[in-house]
């Protein structure tokens, strides 16, 4: 028997290896020299760096400002993921009725996402204010008991965050939600009607689980979204008053760029990587064993 | 298949290992540049300047215009944000202009090391024309790196019209400038304008009261260096305390804690703030926003009583020095020479600053005047933060918050910040 001729596979080289050298250059040669530095005193400038080995991982257990930014780092992924995946479902649903607004409806939705993270920072940060628009609202109104420092209060400033997230954010999630509801078949809802199912045993029987590719998707982008907020703390909080809105995104961005301890925010970035990595595989193994269930 | 990938893979981490290890690496000036400054042929200055983009024309064409040693000067102003990051950055590559704005304190000791910057005690004439102590946060190891050429302080800044309607005077110890605010606090008058949405703000009132409290011993930073002192066992007790009884009395704005400096600025031009506890440059942004502000200024009486020696907080800013790798450094000393002479001195700082210079005698601010007038023969103290460790000042912002929002009480919060500065020095 004659063997057959092999197939040349040099025909791709040239299209993929320019997005594999920026690929290189950008993400991982500086991934892997983070994890080196990591293990070092680096201060982000010198030419030297001093191997310290497992100092850096072991401040991180003392350091109260990382432990506080963990928290509040977990208190904000948690509302993010509740408020774009159970709201986001209840809102998408209704973007999907056949109403004559929809499309405007959809396009308002989805603008605050188009908007630059930083306006919406500094912009929720004067709504958010004591002379704000929120404020003043309840002057208006006659509640003046209501009237708050929304942003200098500790109990309510991460609050503040997590609003302005989920406000830009939402119509994303909504929209990734929308497309998965268009792709339901009508037959399905049609049989259930004929079984005389009404709206939540359709919701429950039928949206959710063809939904669930949806839902996966949508949970594991929500975690990594609240894991890594930086922006709107920025600008709007600079991670206080106190240690109230620090986040580990803005704990790592001090660290190396206003203390000049590189070293120790690399290690932070490296810790946070196997966290978010590990995370995500559970998320993704626990989704698709339930599409695969569904 | 697999070893053609293996193949790519190695060639292009090769490509990424060559393309990034390359840097400059090579001082700027060409050989055309080296001309000897004796023969008086052209030579070019390369500056940069951190701020200062709206005093281009005083700073550097005046200067080319004007000068008879045939140096053109090329300056690049960039923002004061990122700016010692950069100058880290150049230091790294080995690009350094052939000067450069430099910060005081700390500063000094990092960017003067492998030669980064050129001592200048050699330059005797400008030395001499100093006020006495106002280059010794810019010398390190005995040797002067830069000349400034501002001064700041920081005061309590007051509507003067709110004092002489309730027929209060200026004070001259912390139990009067207390009893002062709950006057003022009587009369439905916020007191104190606090902007602490804007971080920087926070430690200022720390900053104006421990000079006296704990600075009184100039040698306190280098024992706390040498783990002599103590916060928590130190004047800083009393500094906290007296931050907290400001707060604990109300007489802060209510939203003291996200108020922004703009805002806290726009309170006392509206009348709705009687003092602001801030630097000297509030004045010029409280007259922008209402010109016809009355506004005085004073030290902010840091001591229990008048027998206590005041110390006042002040700090010399703006100064430029030159590489230590430069190619012209006679060329530079001459330039340098002009930018710190007392005509450019005092024009760059008219309305706004101090000048450092013994000869300068010009009106600032009213609110500036009246501080001098009463600081005079006063100690002074430079700016905390300058010598403090890397990234300890952030430290103190945060842990200043803490105890304001009382998350901490002041012997907890005077122990972090022990255990935060020690941290700091051993990562520095």
């Amino acid at each position: 028997m004659r063997n057959k001729p092999r197939q040349s596979n040099f025909g791709y080289l040239p299209f993929v290896l320019p997005a594999l050298l920026l690929f290189s250059l950008f993400f991982f040669f500086p991934m892997i020299l983070s994890m080196y530095y990591s293990f070092t005193n680096w201060n982000g400038f010198s030419q030297t760096a001093k191997f310290n080995g497992l100092a850096n991982f072991t401040l991180m257990l003392e350091d109260r400002s990382l432990i506080k930014a963990l928290k509040n780092t977990l208190i904000i992924c948690v509302y993010s993921i509740l408020s774009f995946n159970v709201l986001g479902i209840g809102v998408a649903l209704l973007m999907d009725l056949p109403l004559r607004t929809r499309g405007m409806l959809r396009m308002l939705l989805f603008l605050p996402v188009m908007l630059s993270a930083v306006v919406v920072g500094f912009v929720m940060s004067y709504i958010f204010s004591w002379d704000g628009a929120i404020n003043r609202f309840f002057e208006w109104i006659g509640m003046n008991f209501l009237i708050h420092d929304w942003m200098g209060n500790v109990r309510t400033v991460l609050s503040t965050i997590i609003v302005t997230e989920v406000w830009q954010s939402f119509g994303f999630h909504v929209i990734i939600y929308l497309a998965g509801l268009q792709g339901i078949p009508q037959d399905y809802y049609e049989s259930a009607m004929i079984d005389g199912a009404k709206f939540w045993r359709k919701l429950w029987h039928v949206t959710l689980p063809l939904l669930a590719p949806a839902i996966t998707i949508n949970v594991i982008l929500s975690t990594i979204r609240g894991i890594k907020v930086f922006d709107s703390v920025l600008i709007m909080t600079d991670g206080g008053p106190g240690y109230a809105t620090q986040t580990i995104s803005l704990r790592i961005y001090k660290e190396a760029f206003v203390a000049q301890h590189t070293g120790y925010a690399s290690a932070v970035s490296l810790v946070m990587f196997i966290v978010i990595m590990l995370i995500s595989i559970v998320q993704l193994r626990f989704f698709r064993r339930k599409e695969l269930q569904m | 298949m697999k070893r053609l990938w293996l193949l790519s893979f190695l060639v292009v981490f090769a490509i990424t290992m060559v393309v990034s290890g390359c840097t400059s690496g090579s001082n700027k000036n060409t050989e055309q540049n080296q001309q000897s400054q004796a023969t008086k042929e052209p030579v070019k200055l390369k500056v940069l300047f951190g701020g200062d983009g709206e005093k281009k024309e005083l700073l550097v064409d005046k200067f080319n215009k004007e000068n008879k040693d045939n140096i053109t000067v090329e300056a690049d102003f960039i923002s004061v944000d990122n700016y010692a990051d950069t100058i880290r950055t150049r230091i790294a590559a080995n690009d350094l202009p052939d000067m450069y704005t430099v910060y005081p304190g700390n500063y000094i000791a990092e960017w003067s090391k492998d030669n980064g910057l050129l001592a200048l005690n050699d330059m005797t004439n400008v030395i001499e024309t100093y006020k006495e102590g106002t280059l010794d946060i810019f010398t390190y190891e005995g040797n002067v790196y830069g000349f400034p050429r501002a001064s700041q302080a920081l005061l309590t800044v007051y509507n003067k019209k709110i004092f002489s309607d309730l027929g209060l005077s200026v004070p001259k110890t912390w139990p009067e400038l207390m009893e002062t605010a709950q006057k003022i606090k009587d009369n439905g008058i916020i007191p104190f304008a606090m902007g602490g949405g804007t971080s920087w703000l926070i430690p200022l009132i720390p900053y104006t009261i421990a000079p006296s409290a704990v600075y009184a011993d100039s040698d306190w930073e280098q024992k706390k260096k040498n783990k002599e002192v103590t916060f928590a066992d130190s004047g800083w007790k009393s500094v906290m305390e007296k931050l907290m009884e400001i707060i604990d009395k109300g007489y802060f704005n209510v939203n003291a804690m996200s108020a922004s400096f703009e805002q806290s600025e726009e309170m006392v031009a509206r009348g709705e703030a009687a003092m602001i506890i801030n630097g000297q440059w509030v004045y010029e942004d409280i007259i922008k926003i209402n010109a016809d502000a009355d506004l005085g200024g004073f030290p902010v009486p840091a001591i229990d009583s008048a027998n206590e020696p005041l110390i006042v907080p002040t700090n010399v800013s703006d100064a430029v020095g030159i590489s230590g790798k430069t190619k012209h450094p006679e060329a530079a000393k001459a330039y340098l020479t002009y930018l710190v002479s007392l005509p450019t001195v005092e024009a760059i700082n008219t309305g706004s600053s101090a000048s450092p210079l013994k000869a300068s005698n010009y009106p600032i601010s009213p609110a500036m005047d009246q501080f001098n007038e009463l600081t005079n023969g006063l100690g002074t103290y430079t700016f905390l933060n300058n010598f403090w460790p890397a990234g300890f000042a952030e430290d103190f912002v945060s842990i200043t918050s803490e105890l304001m929002l009382g998350n901490l009480t002041v012997d907890k919060a005077l122990k972090e910040l022990d255990t935060l500065y020690d941290r700091r020095l051993a990562q520095n």
